[in-house]
């Protein structure tokens, strides 16, 4: 009897030179425009799985004027924000007040493409805690 | 490794405060002043920019750099990025400030 060979399959993602990438943005931030606290950047050749993303958000000291604050995570394609994960509202005024939210999905990210996380508070006075994080696999394409 | 960058963008939604460059985090920002601290990946910075920021530490947001950060280090650093990322030349200018 005679046994043919099988095709090789590819190997699947995570068995592609994968690696892990955590990205954390961890501080304390008093009221500021919008701004880029990190950034990742997918090289030529490779691809990443977004696997996990949160934000948390603490009121660490009351604002004298409480205005909107955002905290946001998202992937920039072709120059479009597109948000995986958004907290949008007004700072809170009570010391010790928690909001978070948590990644919906998995996307992938293509070579060229980025991950940011964006915070803003239009406050005067107070200072909010930030905690964004992200954990992906970066693998080759 | 933590480097004293140029802060660039307006703090607007369309261009928010940021590094010029494809990889940071734990930014710090003094909008005053137009510099940040922030957290590159050492593979992403030539032996001759960290031997530059090794040179010249700092340890504010507002005291200016003793000396300007030489364009020679910037090209080298711009031609360093596009060779890591290979996405297209001079995408990234970062400035150490």
């Amino acid at each position: 009897m005679r046994v043919s060979s099988f095709a090789v399959a590819r190997p699947a993602y995570y068995d592609r030179n994968a690696a892990s990438v955590v990205q954390v943005v961890d501080s304390s931030y008093t009221p500021h425009g919008q701004t880029n606290r990190g950034t990742y950047t997918v090289a030529a050749g490779k691809k990443a799985n977004l696997e996990s993303a949160s934000i948390f958000l603490l009121t660490e000291a009351a604002p004298t004027v409480a205005a909107r604050a955002i905290a946001t995570i998202y992937i920039l394609v072709s120059a479009v924000p597109c948000y995986v994960v958004r907290l949008d509202g007004t700072a809170g005024s009570t010391l010790n007040t928690a909001r978070s939210a948590g990644l919906n999905g998995s996307p992938t990210i293509y070579p060229g493409e980025q991950l940011l996380f964006l915070t803003l508070d239009q406050s005067t006075g107070g200072t909010i805690g930030y905690n964004l994080n992200a954990k992906m696999t970066l693998f080759d394409s | 490794m933590i480097i004293r960058l140029q802060l660039i963008g307006s703090g607007t939604g369309t261009d928010p405060y940021r590094i010029d460059l494809p990889t940071y985090s734990g930014v710090v920002t003094n909008e005053t002043t137009s510099r940040a601290f922030a957290d590159v990946p050492v593979a992403d910075v030539p032996a001759d920019v960290a031997a530059f920021v090794a040179a010249y530490p700092t340890v504010d947001l507002t005291t200016p750099l003793p000396v300007p950060f030489p364009q020679s280090l910037a090209n080298s650093w711009a031609e360093h990025l596009a060779r890591q990322y290979d996405l297209g030349n001079a995408r990234w200018h970062p400035v150490v400030f």
